[in-house]
């Protein structure tokens, strides 16, 4: 018994850490994009993070720090409710919340936080220090709270994220409008009717300031396969996860657009039929569609022109990965005895759903108000991605009949909004941008956003236009296409829901005029994440979602095109006028070889060109090009695609000595008229400079196709 | 000739009898297929099987449900129950047609005395010709003061127990 004391008091001792009541966290660089800090991934110094709220000790706190040299920022505010907003740096945005998985038995992961994915709301602290903050909950059956097991109240997560959001700041008003509608659809957002608050017209109206969102659930439950599909039934319940998509991207965008003050939260949990998942098998459809569906919800919420924030639920429910592994909280299911649900979060799943909710506002409690009742908070850590490069494309052409006027305008976004204005009909008409550039290869690129600012003339009403991005150019399957969970996605949608009668295969809405927002008399940014298909190697637990290539932007494609909806086609006269369509390539960059120097041409007595040049260091490959001589005599260079002999690329060299390195052209792959010879390297797969112009400037990176 | 057509009388009024028997509703029923709206998945949990059963009894038809092998637990049908127990139903409308096979109810509840939240659940199902299955749909509305709130419907099928 006396033995015991010191034991106990070691303990305390060992505790005492979580007395700090501090806040600590870093921002870094989140190269491969997982939400999570690794080894190696540079720290962010310099990025603004405030903490705002109220001590339970009284009195308001609001402080702002900025991350250290090695990232880090800590902030010691005492018990109380508090919101963490980090700044992103200019040229910055919030990368990827964190949902990778952990088995319930991991010490440390603990009901109902599990682990700490935290994001942000951005314009939450200032609306609240503004006196008030109008919150909508929109979406289906889960934004409602319902479960058929022990029913509480409708909108319980909804209530305790108003009550924490209002405890931070006790002198706001924080109101909760109550929208979501049990069993709707996504189309359901995108329906101008007034039967309810719960689609994007009516929030227009309402303004809130924060619209929570959790809906594509009953989509998908409409459509969800037997236990042993054939493949028609799969090929249906795919078309209507694209059909999904489409709306939330519309309704999204149209959110983000046309409430520029509104932040959005977008849930990631829509359903869950793996209640047993650690003592039996999920169904296969389910297993192998879910993590595509949750990768569809983030990749939406990711690519606006404002990131929406997650609330990363679903990685802390339990679900089975495609090596049969369990990972999440088990039971969170409703499973009641007359089984007229097992589809919802019974109440413990929902007090997930809240934490999730309040960590995806940039919620941190400290001391009793914590649900752990943890009294310091380590681990909040922001993972950046930085927009390293712009692209326009270079290429326009018309398909179908459709008409536009000034087309190049498009592909200026420096001509001071010049549109090209596209007319489009009722058929397949057309009008695509593409050849994107290829060759930066010092860009590493981690993430895309296809993005485009257009606006209306004239009025439409039911003859609408569609806007949509595609990796290889084809953006839609061949007839017949069977769907696979790794062959599925052929274009990314980024303006236009999905239509009345959509997917053909389970259509709806009959009565439908419209299903997005037709009119838009100024200019709207809209963005999407450029997304394709995943991946999934036998040596695999789980999906890979690889980045897009260099090689894919040559084939990426952005266009518009018409997509009618009604019975009475071709009554409405107006136009798209596109000022530009971009992608933003989100990543880092290595460092570019300089240009190979020293350069010197002779001809041998059997007729071999003999080249030689300084080595550049760390080179693994030399490149050579030839050009002809008048084509540079006249300003410009065509060593590339048109050169008269073909680049010898990662060409035999020698060591020349000295320094040198030496290549040897025969006379068999020399070109027939005067030409110039450039040199590259490649070093750390990025290729040098062919060379500069007088003024410095790079002669035309295009033409350099040894990738 | 007359033996052989007395025999076929005999054969035609036995299978109008044995249809009309089929057709009724009384005895045991087990879930055996769920869908929710336009899904094919079955979500019936087969492990717990729900069970109806309609018998007669000294003061009229009785219905009863109850879920795995605890028929000693059955309740009335219809019953709403939550993890906390039976939550109060107020029944509208009830019918167990014998004759046409043909099972209704309509009724609502309020499953939270702090919400203002009213669940309007029809449940209709009817007995196959061939008397082996009871299929129909449980469809719940959600109202809330005078607001609709939207609703589902659960596509069923019970099997007839031995």
């Amino acid at each position: 018994m006396r033995r015991a004391a010191p034991l106990l008091a070691l303990a305390i001792v060992s505790a005492t850490p979580a007395l700090a009541q501090t806040v600590s966290g870093s921002a870094y660089e989140d190269r491969n994009d997982n939400g999570v800090r690794d080894p190696g991934e540079p720290a962010l110094p310099g990025v603004e993070v405030e903490l705002f709220g109220t001590r339970d000790a009284g009195g308001a706190f609001d402080q702002t720090t900025t991350t250290d040299g090695a990232g880090g920022f800590s902030i010691a505010p005492g018990n109380g409710c508090y919101l963490l907003l980090p700044q992103d740096p200019p040229g910055w945005r919030l990368g990827r919340t964190r949902d990778d998985g952990f088995a319930d038995t991991v010490p440390g992961y603990t009901f109902p936080v599990g682990k700490g994915r935290p994001a942000k709301i951005d314009h939450g602290i200032e609306t609240l220090k503004s006196q008030g903050l109008r919150m909508t909950a929109m979406g289906d059956s889960i934004a409602w709270n319902w479960n058929s097991c022990f029913y509480t109240e409708s909108f319980w997560y909804s209530r305790q994220l108003r009550a924490r959001l209002a405890c931070t700041a006790p002198a706001a008003t924080v109101t909760l409008d109550q929208a979501a509608v049990k069993g709707e659809h996504t189309d359901d957002l995108l329906v101008d009717d007034n039967n309810d608050l719960n689609n994007v017209f009516r929030a227009l109206e309402l303004q809130p300031d924060l619209i929570t969102l959790s809906m594509i659930g009953n989509d998908l439950l409409d459509a969800e396969p037997p236990a042993n599909p054939t493949q028609t039934q799969i090929n249906r319940a795919a078309a209507e996860i694209l059909d999904s998509r489409q709306n939330l991207q519309e309704a999204l965008s149209t959110l983000t657009s046309e409430l520029p003050g509104t932040d959005l939260m977008l849930n990631s949990l829509y359903d869950n039929l793996a209640y047993n998942c650690y003592t039996g098998d999920t169904g296969i459809f389910h297993r192998q569609w879910l993590p595509i569906v949750n990768r569809i919800l983030r990749d939406l919420a990711w690519g606006q022109a404002r990131r929406a924030s997650i609330l990363e639920a679903a990685a802390d429910f339990a679900h089975e990965d495609q090596g049969g592994t369990c990972t999440g909280f088990d039971q969170m299911i409703c499973r009641d005895i007359f089984q007229t649900d097992l589809i919802h979060p019974n109440n413990n799943g929902y007090q997930i759903v809240r934490e999730k909710a309040w960590e995806g506002a940039g919620g941190v409690n400290l001391g009793a108000k914590d649900v752990l009742a943890r009294t310091s908070r380590s681990g909040e850590d922001y993972g950046f991605l930085r927009r390293v490069r712009r692209l326009l494309p270079r290429h326009w052409e018309t398909r179908g009949g459709a008409s536009v006027q000034d087309p190049s305008a498009a592909t200026d976004d420096a001509d001071g909004g010049i549109p090209a204005r596209i007319t489009l009909g009722i058929a397949t008409e057309e009008f695509r941008l593409d050849g994107f550039p290829d060759w930066l290869d010092e860009l590493q690129i981690v993430r895309v956003l296809a993005g485009v600012r257009y606006r209306t003339s004239g009025s439409v009403s039911d003859d609408f236009y569609r806007m949509e991005g595609s990796v290889t150019g084809q953006f839609r399957p061949p007839a017949g296409h069977a769907y696979t969970p790794v062959d599925w996605n052929y274009s990314t949608p980024i303006v236009g829901g999905g239509g009345p009668n959509q997917p053909p295969e389970n259509s709806d809405y009959p009565a439908a005029k419209l299903l997005a927002l037709p009119n838009v008399p100024a200019y709207r940014e809209v963005s999407a994440t450029l997304t394709k298909n995943p991946t999934l190697p036998s040596v695999s637990s789980d999906y890979i979602w690889p980045a897009i290539t260099h090689e894919e932007l040559a084939s990426t494609a952005i266009r518009i095109v018409s997509a009618p909806v009604s019975a009475t086609p071709g009554n409405d006269l107006y136009q798209v006028e596109l000022d530009a369509a971009w992608l933003d390539l989100y990543g880092w960059e290595k460092t570019r070889p300089p240009e190979v120097t020293g350069l010197r041409v002779a001809r041998l007595p059997d007729g071999s060109l003999d080249v030689t040049f300084d080595a550049v260091p760390a080179a693994q490959r030399y490149n050579l090009y030839f050009g002809r001589l008048a084509t540079v005599r006249a300003g410009s260079y065509d060593h590339g695609a048109a050169a008269p002999a073909g680049p010898r690329c990662a060409a035999s060299f020698s060591d020349a000595g000295g320094g040198r390195i030496r290549m040897l052209v025969p006379p068999g792959a020399q070109p027939g008229e005067a030409s110039y010879i450039l040199v590259t390297a490649h070093v750390d797969d990025v290729e040098s400079p062919a060379g500069t112009r007088s003024g410095g400037e790079e002669i035309d990176r295009s033409q350099s196709i040894c990738r | 000739m007359q033996r052989r057509r007395l025999c076929g009388l005999s054969i035609a009024g036995l299978a109008v009898w044995s249809s009309l028997e089929a057709a009724s509703p009384l005895g045991r029923w087990r879930l055996d297929e769920q869908r929710y709206e336009g899904g094919s998945a079955n979500l019936a949990v087969a492990e717990e099987p729900l069970h109806l059963e309609f018998a007669q009894a000294l003061t009229g038809l009785e219905a009863r449900i109850w879920a795995g092998g605890r028929a000693e637990s059955a309740m009335p049908w219809p019953t709403f129950l939550s993890d906390a127990g039976p939550v109060p139903v107020e029944i509208v409308e009830k019918s167990i047609d014998l004759g046409s096979g043909s099972i209704f109810a309509r009724y609502r509840v309020r499953p939270s005395p702090t919400d203002d939240l009213v669940l309007e659940v029809t449940e209709r199902y009817l007995v196959s010709e061939d008397g082996k299955s009871l299929a129909g749909e449980m469809r719940v509305a959600f109202t809330g003061g005078q607001t609709h709130r939207g609703g589902f419907v659960l596509h069923r099928r019970f099997g007839r127990e031995p």
